[in-house]
């Protein structure tokens, strides 16, 4: 899996779990902390569904907004970890 | 400070994301930004905006600021340039100390000509007074002219959300700052081995104890960055690391860390008091923080940011049953608090008011307006206890808290009535505690209606971060009742009913 995958399967979950399954036209650069998609709890539902998804760790010191600021950035986050090699 | 500056020069004052500070080196480093300002007007009774990320330099900032006998205005750092512009107009800032690319963002047609120490580079004219890590090395400036301000001169104002789409500056004075860090100092016996943190943003009244606290103890104050806030396993790091004896923060980020940073794993704990204030701490959580470290003094503070802190309840060495509320406590630093009842008589034992509060920690006003005469009436109901004391219920108003901010509905609704597509809109609240979210329900005749997205891109440009709402309803009309009233009963129901769906 690339990371085009990984933004794609992170932003149906956000849509679906923060957005009420409403495709907004979230892209992989929407400011997603800026704009209050994601708050301080959302992160946290969110890295567990990428450490079960993605089989990855998230260390508590990468929980930062920089990390997080939108789908291109946490997928890459996430590809960094060893995540979306090949499932 | 000054006392401390001259008696233990070497002793660390602050340490922050960009650097530490002694005392000597902040007293210089504050001198000299007050130098500054003194050339650009600055003086007695003027404000001066700060609109920067949490930093040392800050610090030396808002020193420097009162040494000039101004008043500073700490702005969100994450406030969209619109609303910090509103702020600086409303309160008609002499200077702004801010970066770059910040002041060029706010300082444009009526606000251009306010001078800008811009912490990032150079100021337009004369140089950057110095980075902390410079600060040691330059030799010391003769003290600027001291404005010799005190007593009922404003020291800051902080910005809060207002019913009428405008936000309020509550205006605080010294003698009103000094009522409250004079108590907590005497109250936590505060020494100058004490190492308070600060977790909460400048902008925020719970910073007030740690900065003046510690400054007045001769202890050091260690800044939480920003970005840091709220992500539990720095914050636990933290903990660890600069071993801070007091800490200061809403419930919602001690809950954090222990939910989700490992607080509770740690094998010892530096703290000696935690306190906390801004929203009710759940009990649960509590007892599982009073049962790990018993010796720890757990104090809950309470009171809007026009009072500050004026009751306080410590948590003994049983925390309350699961079920039964923590109470807010009693009246401190010299207020005298009450609940008045609907007929406005005293409330007594059992019975539930709205608090009350009169004395040295209440605010000189809100800026432009009329000073504040008499007691203020805060909004908030309360119960009073057998016991002495009272128990927080609730708002009267469509005031709310949200993860330890304060919002008002009214405040968010202007905002997304600006909106072109939106004909009205009525915000609730869904959820509670840290699930709690934002619930627009919006009256559009558009076709296609506003999406989300659109909406959150336009209260982003308005509103801080945390007022953005969080959900968005498209109805043709809102609900309303027999008085032509919004129907709000009705919407908080329609927005449970969702949220039980959505937790299923």
């Amino acid at each position: 899996m690339n990371a085009a995958a990984v933004v794609e399967q992170l932003q149906a979950f956000i849509s679906r779990q923060m957005l009420e399954g409403e495709d907004v036209g979230l892209t992989a650069t929407t400011p997603l902390l800026e704009l209050g998609i994601l708050n301080s709890m959302e992160v946290l539902s969110l890295i567990a569904f990428i450490e079960s998804r993605f089989k990855v760790v998230v260390p508590p010191d990468q929980i930062l907004a920089d990390n997080f600021k939108d789908l291109q950035t946490i997928a890459g986050l996430v590809t960094s970890l060893g995540g979306g090699a090949d499932h | 400070m000054l006392r401390h500056a001259a008696a233990t020069p070497a002793a660390l004052a602050v340490a922050g994301p960009d650097g530490s500070l002694t005392y000597g080196e902040l007293d210089r480093l504050a001198r000299r930004i007050a130098r500054w300002l003194v050339a650009r007007g600055v003086g007695r009774g003027d404000r001066v905006a700060l609109w920067l990320e949490k930093s040392a330099l800050a610090v030396a900032a808002m020193q420097a600021v009162l040494r000039c006998g101004a008043g500073y205005v700490p702005i969100d750092p994450l406030s969209p340039p619109a609303r910090c512009r509103a702020l600086l107009a409303d309160c008609g800032v002499a200077a702004l100390v801010s970066t770059e690319r910040r002041a060029a963002a706010v300082l444009t047609g009526e606000l251009g000509g306010i001078p800008c120490l811009c912490t990032d580079g150079h100021d337009r004219d004369r140089g950057w007074p110095g980075t902390p890590a410079a600060a040691g090395e330059e030799p010391p400036p003769e003290s600027p002219p001291c404005a010799g301000a005190g007593g009922d001169d404003l020291a800051y104002i902080l910005y809060t959300s207002g019913s009428t789409g405008r936000p309020k500056g509550v205006a605080v004075s010294h003698r009103n700052a000094l009522a409250f860090t004079r108590w907590a100092e005497d109250e936590l016996a505060a020494r100058p081995d004490d190492r308070f943190a600060n977790h909460a943003p400048f902008h925020f009244d719970l910073s007030v104890l740690d900065l003046y606290v510690a400054f007045q103890a001769g202890a050091s104050v260690h800044l939480v960055p920003d970005a840091s806030s709220f992500a539990p396993g720095r914050l636990v790091r933290f903990v660890a690391e600069q071993r801070p004896t007091v800490w200061y923060s809403v419930p919602s980020a001690l809950v954090m860390m222990m939910e989700h940073g490992g607080l509770l794993e740690l094998d010892e704990v530096s703290w000696r008091a935690v306190l906390f204030a801004g929203e009710p701490f759940p009990v649960k959580h509590l007892r599982r923080l009073r049962e790990r470290w018993p010796e720890v003094r757990l104090l809950n503070l309470y009171g809007p940011t026009e009072t500050n802190v004026c009751t306080c309840f410590e948590v003994g060495e049983r925390a309350p049953e699961i079920g039964v509320s923590l109470p807010i406590g009693s009246a401190c630093c010299g207020d005298r608090v009450w609940a008045r009842r609907d007929d406005g008589a005293a409330a007594g034992p059992g019975e539930i008011g709205e608090a009350m509060v009169e004395g040295p920690t209440v605010m000189i006003g809100y800026w432009g307006e009329a000073p504040q005469a008499g007691p203020y009436a805060t909004g908030d109901l309360v119960r009073v206890l057998a016991g002495g004391g009272f128990e927080f219920l609730g708002r009267r108003d469509h005031m709310v808290k949200l993860r330890g901010h304060r919002i008002d509905l009214g405040e968010v609704e202007s905002a997304l009535a600006e909106h072109p597509a939106v004909r009205e809109a009525a915000v609730v609240v869904g959820g509670s505690g840290l699930a709690a979210r934002l619930i627009a329900f919006v009256a559009s005749g558009a076709v296609p209606p506003p999406s989300l997205l659109a909406l959150k891109e336009h209260c982003a440009a308005r509103l801080p971060r945390y007022m953005i709402v969080d959900r968005v309803r498209v109805l043709d009309e809102l609900p309303r009742t027999r008085t032509g009233k919004v129907d709000r009963l009705a919407l908080a129901t329609r927005a449970a009913a969702a949220d039980q769906r959505e937790g299923a």
